[in-house]
């Protein structure tokens, strides 16, 4: 997850806590001494509590996709801090283990570590999962009176979200091939995971991202309990 | 006077109270056991969700409970800091990187980076500055 790191005016550095909310992260920052939750995205303790923190686009992606979307990327110097580069929770990903404080609410529509892409609208979540994407990469779908397009590269295992209101006109999309999709009203091909017009009559125009993150689902339900799952 | 078996005794003691003394205080730096608790109680806090305005026009949501729980000292896992990243391009970093290995990737304008999840792991948190938005990369 993705933040802007300007808050209220001023731009904020942050740190680990060592605390956690429901096995996810909680920051502080050395500003204010804030206490901020990563899965809630808001300041949960200090004096910014009920702080929002801006949840910018990002994609959690394989580097050859990621390379294959931009060429030009630039990649953090992965000598920069300690370790041999090996991740110390890979065994925590294939593992049925639901983390060092365990799961609170056992929601069997999928299973634990299935992962899914997960909307927030306000009070109203929705969870896609990626064993569902995978059969239909390009999702038309309204939720909320909000029409909006879920996108998936099963091989990067990167998903993502936009609205299809583009102008003031709602627009609806098919698959073309894995990093690709087109509009069925103008013809126009789009990047599926940027959401950028790359051919056709709309070329240039980039589609709004919404914010969504990619989760474990028994991390999903026990944060939001009451979400909806997408079914297809 | 013979003491001995008094001496012998409080050898016992003492040693029962350094080991007793002993395990308490692996206990207190052990993360999550009851000795580590008891100095870093959890905290609860309670979470009002202002994430827009609802379009239904419902009332906002109760505020929910959620308790922190401390589990390791503030910065036992860095952050890496503005000052300390640095970054590859081209070649370079392809010989970092395995085409499968997992990354987080932002775009802001042209400006494209990518971070390994692998590094992330051991640091949670990167605080960078991409396209002139400062941002933190978390994980």
């Amino acid at each position: 997850m993705v933040f802007a790191r300007e808050i209220e005016g001023q731009t904020l550095t942050f740190g680990v806590s060592g605390k956690l909310i429901m096995n996810a992260v909680v920051m502080y920052d050395h500003q204010t001494d804030t206490l901020w939750s990563q899965f809630l995205a808001s300041g949960v303790d200090g004096p910014l509590t009920g702080v929002d923190m801006k949840l910018l686009p990002s994609q959690l992606t394989s580097w050859a996709a990621w390379v294959e979307q931009h060429p030009d990327t630039k990649l953090l110097d992965r000598t920069i801090g300690r370790g041999s580069g090996r991740d110390p929770y890979t065994s925590y990903y294939s593992s049925n283990s639901a983390g060092v404080l365990g799961e609170e609410n056992g929601d069997t529509r999928l299973r634990r570590k299935d992962l899914i892409l997960g909307l927030d609208y306000g009070r109203e979540r929705i969870a896609y999962a990626f064993k569902h994407l995978a059969d239909e990469p390009v999702v038309n779908d309204t939720y909320e009176g909000a029409p909006v397009v879920i996108t998936h590269d099963p091989e990067g295992g990167a998903a993502a979200a936009f609205s299809r209101v583009l102008g003031g006109r709602t627009i609806t999309f098919e698959a073309v091939d894995r990093l690709a999709m087109r509009d069925v009203e103008t013809g126009t091909t789009w990047a599926s995971l940027t959401g950028k017009a790359v051919d056709g009559e709309l070329i240039g125009a980039t589609l709004e991202q919404l914010p969504s993150l990619v989760s474990f689902w028994f991390s999903w339900t026990d944060f939001y309990p009451s979400t909806e799952l997408w079914e297809p | 006077m013979d003491v001995g078996w008094w001496m012998s005794i409080k050898g016992m003691v003492l040693l029962a109270a350094l080991a007793v003394g002993g395990f308490a205080a692996l206990l207190s730096v052990l993360p999550g056991s009851p000795v580590w608790r008891i100095f870093n109680p959890p905290m609860t806090v309670a979470i009002t969700s202002e994430t827009g305005a609802d379009p239904t026009g419902a009332p906002p949501e109760p505020p929910r409970k959620f308790e922190i729980i401390t589990l390791l000292a503030r910065d036992a896992i860095p952050a890496i800091l503005e000052n300390r990243v640095a970054f590859l391009t081209g070649v370079e970093a392809e010989a970092q990187m395995a085409p499968s290995d997992r990354v987080i990737g932002v775009s802001i304008g042209n400006d494209h980076r990518a971070y390994s999840t692998a590094q992330l792991s051991s640091h949670e948190v990167v605080n960078d500055t991409i396209g002139g938005v400062p941002v933190a990369v978390t994980w």
